[in-house]
């Protein structure tokens, strides 16, 4: 008791894995703490007597450490400087120290020491298992309601405030062999592996090689001729003097994917002090790697006892305990009580007694103890309590004393409280193979009888499971296993055979051995006041498991959802295999009866910020751009809009101007003065063979036998279900060449569409296609008169629209330079496309700007954005696919009879005359005028037949696709599908607005300027 | 920053001509590491159907010839013209800047009679070259390719992705012993994008790093 | 994230492909002749099934040629790959039998993460 608040002193005089010569201090709740360098912020703590480091997720319970790494439950904290370098969560276990390190216990308030959310636990019978479920069942708002609250009183760590300012890497590698744990097996199968040539990635979670290596005391094992540290770091040095072999500590292997895709997660400046951190270095990175072969050597970890308050500070894993004192010099406590089921827990008592602690009892539930292990604990004058158990604690944030009853042979309480004060209890309920790799891998687990765990049984992929990890315990067996599946790996992926040589290991550990397992110690209290942990992270106890049962769940993966247990930031790592075996106490029934919850990746939380790698911030994605962006960009307030992964200019607003106004100036400008537009972004395909023109005929709905040399063709491509996907003109460029255009999101989708016709379809067809998209540049120059314009940039055609009529292309040049010049146009007026090679294109935009009469030249020239673009072709009833049609609107619903042949095949024709596609209900595209010229309705508005909307629910005749105000008419337009709508021409319907009576509006045709001149509008 | 301020009137008389990445500095790192582009070099796709490809070679490629193993690639002597194998029908013919129209008209006369498509992508795709001992670590960091000498041999290419960009990866062939140059061909519009990813990716090796022309207004 | 074995290419990561879904549905010739039914099977219904699969796949990032692939959904294995025109070869594989319509192995499904009593490694 008293040692427990003695808090310096816990550090051994001499050993373990740490440089003495370097002190390092840190703080944790503000207060200032020392430690070593090689420390983990759990060691030092330790070092300090500080076991409490947090509180628990639902009744802020007193948290300390119980394990030594990645398998700890509850000892989270928040680490980092400020509240936006910040990392919630964070395992003691697993972060090193570092000068200036900052960590602060998260969940409690005010302090870590006086928690009003302590309450939660005095009133822990109102938080039964499935407590979120009954709670919330009520009102569907009340769980908005309760949610913050809940979130506060219940939580984890606290995210960071701002965004992170940290870089991320990302990276990927392929391996012959990839050996996942650095430990004795895995060191032994990475150096098999790389002997025999094969390209090789050895990981390790922790700072060092050597897995459980380095929790035995110094010079207590060699290997070879050589104390193990020694022969470990010469392997290493072996392993690092391979170009082909990669060692990287501080990495976790966290998710194994289909056809041996690992992800691993490095740390790489984590552990250190920012002034030591070199800037080009990311924090962290995440290696995609690709594995032939896969070694997983991840070890075994230790099952915690279940018993009434084993959820006190000061009880920890036995050999964690042992990690502690071996690997980091720190002696957990003084006073220790050892509560064990077998023979490795044994070597903690002796290992602590070595350096000064008392054992004040080995506490054993077997009965009959092997005669080589009592007269070891006897001669050094243990008290040993065989066929017993530790049946409560107490202690307030600190076990003070561990209350023992005798069992007898049916596991029964036998005896009164024998109360042994201590401040330790170091207990172990044997070891389990961490088989989640194995298991994410989706291999076949089995129950080990004897080792009362899952073990790896046949395997899916190309790996293999071995050492602890396989349930092989004995050092010796660990290398030989490793060495033997190393050099197999090898071969198997393609390398010479080899035998390697053997390495030969002596030692005197003590292993698992005559394991006894109870899932539930016995209590002689009453049922209801048993506070049995078996989850530490998400207080879950075995009363909460029983209840769940209780309600009808019986599935493992019921009860897991219902209690919580194994969820969490630690995912149940000790905790599963204890609940799983209680699970099946309580029903009767065998532990592979009950069966496993799915191991799932990732091992452990892995940062956003890993995942994302280098891929964030301005290297999110590409943005594409054209020849003429500088100019654009370049202009005096230029509004951008994506398309796809194009950026393209939306409108040029002038000084003065909003948004609208440049729109309805430029719109304004294209049909009176001359209107310039960047249209190097639509999809450009080169058709080209023998075949080309019956390959158009298949795959447009119109017919191109007849187009000659010289001549474009507007085309609407079909799917198979008739229904439009894509339009665009093509060029007939000579008899069997084509040149063809698609819409700009659709260009990648279209020349896939047509490889795949002409691949898998009709490979008969000699036609071959390229994409050219990006290889030239275009200007579409519209506007009345405009020709004046073209003509003066032309060095030898003569643009004149009498002979260089509509629908015709001609080669030509400007300043030398070969140009394309198509007559084609999507506003209705007179209009020509410049094609230019792109390196040329601003040269060419620039040349054109240059003839402006802002510019000194003699031409009102206006550059136009793509939503004056909009305006202008939806003036002349164009459509734009993707906008006026979502995929299920065929060239009837759009109107467009005229352009589907009469007779041959083209892909989606048979789908026209479905008995769907045929129905005279359809929906179909219309114009629709509003009765006050100047309201511009909403995209997306529902047209209604009736004045009022009436009843729910209202009967939606269609929607609006395309709505603006147009310059040109002097009033709104706006396109929609509307049910049976080209028969309603003339009809009056209305266009439902939210909070207001439904506008009138008429229905006329699309082709808004003929309408005008019709004098419809 | 070798680009002209867009908003000036061009030179009268002189056709103006820009690459891509005309804004782009070379950029170095530790070791001798590089990128820069190689600018206006002349690219032809040639589609031929594959069962020709490995008889025909056409007087214009000066010898090299139409490589029929996947991902292979056959240079000239000098090194100026490179055919490069995209797909089992698909070749695209490197040449020196300047010489791809010479060598279009020429391949459209002496492949005459034969069912083939020659387009001239020169502008369509840029190529960025990247030399250096740590040139396939740092394309590793971009692309699922298996980077490893034993797998990606000099004078290959492979069309991969790279970050979010397709690209066709090419280690040239180089004299033995010299440093390895790998040049990556990717679309002129997602050049800037893979560049400052490249240099990104290459910040371990003492590479500056740059980000994407960027900063559009896009909402109102 | 499984690795395809593109025919001309060689094994590479799947994000370079693109899946075309089932394979061997030729177009029809005679579209015009054949019931809105007929037409309908062609046009929308494909199996799906649970198991032995041919698939049409494009390596779309590389060779950008299609070609056949033959897969047992139920746990991504890859046992043929195949030209297009060709038939799928006859291959041997752990067709979903379980209960729970499950391959034995390599499912990651319920019923098949525990070996059972008796089961050969």
């Amino acid at each position: 008791m008293a040692a427990s608040r003695q808090k310096t002193g816990l550090r051994t005089q001499q050993g373990g894995r740490i440089n003495r010569d370097k002190p390092v201090s840190f703080t944790f709740d503000g207060k200032t703490y020392q430690g070593f360098e090689g420390d983990t912020l759990a060691s030092a703590l330790l070092a300090n007597g500080q076991h409490m480091v947090a509180r628990s997720f639902k009744y802020h319970r007193p948290r300390g450490i119980v394990a030594a790494g990645a398998e700890d439950p509850a000892a989270i904290v928040q680490i980092g400087p400020d509240a936006v370098e910040t990392d919630p969560n964070t395992r003691v276990t697993e972060q090193e120290i570092f000068e200036g390190l900052r960590a602060s216990a998260q969940n409690c308030w005010p302090s870590l020491s006086f928690d009003i959310g302590i309450a939660n636990d005095v009133f822990s019978d109102f938080f039964p298992a499935g407590f979120y479920y009954k709670t919330f069942m009520g009102p569907p708002l009340s769980w908005m309601r309760f949610e913050p609250f809940i979130r506060k009183a219940a939580g984890l760590g606290v995210a960071p405030t701002d965004r992170d300012p940290e870089q991320y890497d990302s990276t990927n590698r392929h391996a012959d062999v990839l050996v996942v744990g650095a430990g004795p097996a895995g060191l032994a199968a990475a150096k098999a592996a790389a002997d025999a040539g094969a390209r090789v990635i050895l990981v390790d979670e922790t700072n060092a090689i050597g897995g459980a290596l380095l929790s035995e005391p110094e010079g207590s094992v060699s290997l070879g001729s050589k104390p193990a540290d020694v022969a470990i770091q010469k392997m290493v040095d072996e392993l690092h003097a391979n170009p082909d072999v990669t060692v990287l500590t501080r990495t976790t292997a966290f998710g194994y994917y289909g056809d041996n895709f690992v992800g691993l997660w490095e740390r790489v400046t984590d552990h250190l002090a920012p002034t030591d951190r070199v800037t080009h270095m990311p924090r962290q990175r995440v290696w995609r790697v690709r594995a032939k072969q896969v070694i997983l050597a991840t070890g075994a970890l230790e099952r915690p006892m279940v018993f009434d308050g084993n959820d006190r500070p000061g009880i920890m894993l036995a050999g964690a305990v042992r990690t502690f004192l071996n690997r980091y010099g720190v002696l957990c406590g003084r006073m220790a009580v050892i509560f064990a089921n077998n023979d490795s827990a044994w070597a903690t008592a002796f290992d602590l007694q070595d350096a000064g602690a008392q054992i004040a009892a080995i506490v054993d539930i077997r009965r009959n103890l092997s005669g080589a292990l009592l007269q070891k604990a006897a001669h050094r004058g243990i008290p040993i309590h065989a066929g017993s158990a530790i049946v409560g604690t107490k202690g307030r944030s600190h076990v003070a004393a561990a209350g023992i009853r005798v069992l007898d042979a049916s596991g029964m309480i036998s005896s009164k409280a024998n109360w042994i004060e201590c401040d330790l209890i170091a207990n172990s309920c044997g070891w389990a193979p961490n088989v989640a790799l194995f298991s994410q891998s989706r291999g076949k687990l089995f129950y080990d009888d004897d080792l009362k765990a899952f073990r790896p049984g046949a395997s899916w992929q190309q790996e293999r499971s071995v050492g602890a990890a396989n349930g092989a315990y004995d050092l010796q067996d660990c290398l030989d296993e490793g060495r033997n599946a190393g050099a197999a790996a090898a071969a198997d992926a393609g390398f010479k055979k080899r035998i390697p040589r053997v390495l030969k290991a002596s030692h005197t550990m003590l292993v698992q051995r005559d394991l006894q397992i109870m899932p539930q110690i016995p209590s002689p209290k009453a049922a209801k006041k048993v506070r049995a942990f078996i989850d530490l992270q998400d207080d879950v106890t075995t009363k909460d498991i029983k209840i769940a049962i209780q309600e009808g769940l019986h599935s493992v993966e019921h009860i897991k959802r219902y209690t919580t247990t194994g969820m969490g930031t630690d995912q149940g790592k000790i905790a599963n295999l204890n609940a799983f075996a209680f699970i099946a106490d309580h029903l009767g029934k065998s532990v592979p009866d009950v069966g496993v919850t799915t191991f799932r990746q990732p091992y452990k939380p892995v940062t956003m910020g890993a995942l994302a790698g280098q891929h964030v911030g301005a290297h999110f994605m590409p943005r594409r751009t054209t020849a003429m962006h500088p100019w654009h960009k370049a202009q005096r307030d230029v509004v951008f809009e994506p398309v796809g992964d194009w950026l393209r200019p939306r409108a040029f607003l002038r000084e003065g101007e909003d948004f609208h106004q440049a729109v309805q100036r430029e719109t304004k400008a294209a049909r009176t003065g001359i209107g310039v537009l960047d249209a190097s972004t639509l999809g450009k395909i080169d058709v080209r063979g023998p075949d080309a023109r019956e390959f158009l005929n298949r795959i447009y709905t119109n017919a191109w036998s007849k187009l000659a040399p010289g001549k474009c063709r507007y085309g609407l491509m079909l799917k198979e279900d008739g229904m439009v996907m894509d339009d665009g003109v093509t060029a007939c460029l000579a008899d069997d060449h084509f040149h063809m255009t698609t819409t700009t999101g659709g260009a990648a989708n279209v020349l896939g569409h047509l490889e795949d016709y002409l691949q898998t379809e009709w490979p008969d067809l000699k036609v071959y296609l390229t994409t050219t998209t990006e290889q030239t540049a275009v200007a579409s120059i519209c506007g009345p008169g405009c020709d004046r314009l073209v003509a003066d940039l032309l060095d030898d055609v003569d643009p004149d629209p009498e002979t260089f009529k509509f629908m015709d292309w001609r080669d030509a040049h400007i300043q030398g330079i070969p140009v394309r010049v198509f007559r084609i146009s999507f506003t209705g007026e007179l209009s020509y496309e410049i094609n230019i090679d792109a390196s040329y294109g601003l040269w060419l935009w620039k040349k054109i700007f240059a003839l402006a009469d802002s510019e000194g030249g003699t031409y009102d020239i206006t550059p136009y954005g793509t939503e004056a673009m909009h305006v202008l072709r939806a003036e002349k009833g164009f459509i734009i696919v993707g906008q006026d049609t979502d995929g299920t609107a065929t060239p009837f619903d759009l109107g467009m009879n005229w352009i589907v042949k009469k007779s041959g095949d083209f892909v989606g024709r048979r789908s026209l005359s479905r008995s769907d596609t045929s129905r005279d209900d359809r929906k179909q595209l219309v114009g629709l005028v509003t009765e006050q010229p100047d309201f511009v309705l909403m995209e997306g508005t529902q047209i209604i037949g009736s004045k009022d909307e009436g009843a729910v629910p209202v009967v939606m005749l269609g929607h609006v696709t395309s709505s603006y105000f147009s310059p040109n008419l002097g009033r709104s337009i706006a396109m929609a599908m509307v049910e049976r709508g080209q028969g309603r021409a003339g009809e009056t319907l209305y266009a439902s607005r939210k909070g207001e009576a439904p506008m009138a509006v008429r229905v006329v045709g699309t082709d808004f300027l003929k309408e005008r001149s019709d004098g419809t509008i | 920053m070798a680009q002209s301020d867009p908003t000036l009137k061009p030179p009268q008389g002189r056709p103006e001509r820009l690459s891509a990445l005309a804004h782009r500095a070379p950029l170095s790192g530790d070791e001798g590491l590089t990128m820069q582009e190689a600018a206006h070099l002349g690219k032809l796709v040639l589609r031929l159907d594959e069962s020709v490809a490995g008889t025909i070679v056409p007087d214009a490629l000066n010898g090299v010839h139409l490589p029929t193993l996947p991902c292979c690639s056959d240079t000239s002597a000098t090194g100026t013209l490179s055919v490069l194998w995209l797909g089992p029908d698909e070749w695209m013919i490197v040449s020196e800047a300047g010489t791809e129209q010479t060598l279009q008209t020429e391949l459209e006369l002496q492949l005459k009679g034969q069912h083939f498509q020659l387009s001239n992508v020169t502008d369509y795709y840029v190529c960025i070259d990247i030399t250096g001992p740590q040139t396939r670590e740092i394309l590793m960091n971009l692309t699922t390719l298996d980077m490893h000498r034993r797998s990606f041999e000099a004078g290959q290419v492979k069309g991969s992705i790279l970050g979010h960009a397709n690209a066709f990866v090419w280690q040239l062939h180089t004299d033995t012993g010299a440093t390895e140059t790998f040049r990556l061909i990717v679309r002129s519009s997602m050049a800037d994008y893979l560049w400052c990813l490249i240099s990104r990716s290459a910040r371990l090796f003492g590479m500056a790093e740059e980000t994407p022309l960027s900063g559009e207004r896009l909402v109102i | 994230m499984f690795l395809i074995e593109c025919p001309w290419c060689g094994e590479r990561d799947m994000s370079e492909f693109h899946c075309g879904g089932e394979a061997h549905i030729a177009r029809p010739d005679q579209s015009e002749s054949m019931t809105d039914e007929e037409w309908a099977q062609f046009v929308f219904m494909r199996k799906n099934s649970k198991g032995r699969y041919a698939e049409r796949w494009n390596h779309a990032a590389g060779c950008r040629r299609w070609f056949n692939l033959l897969r047992n959904t139920a746990t991504d294995q890859i046992l043929a790959v195949y030209r297009m025109g060709e038939t799928a070869p006859s291959v041997a594989t752990d067709e979903p039998v379980t209960p729970s319509g499950e391959a034995p192995i390599g499912s990651g499904n319920d019923a098949v993460k525990l070996m059972k009593p008796g089961e050969a490694l």
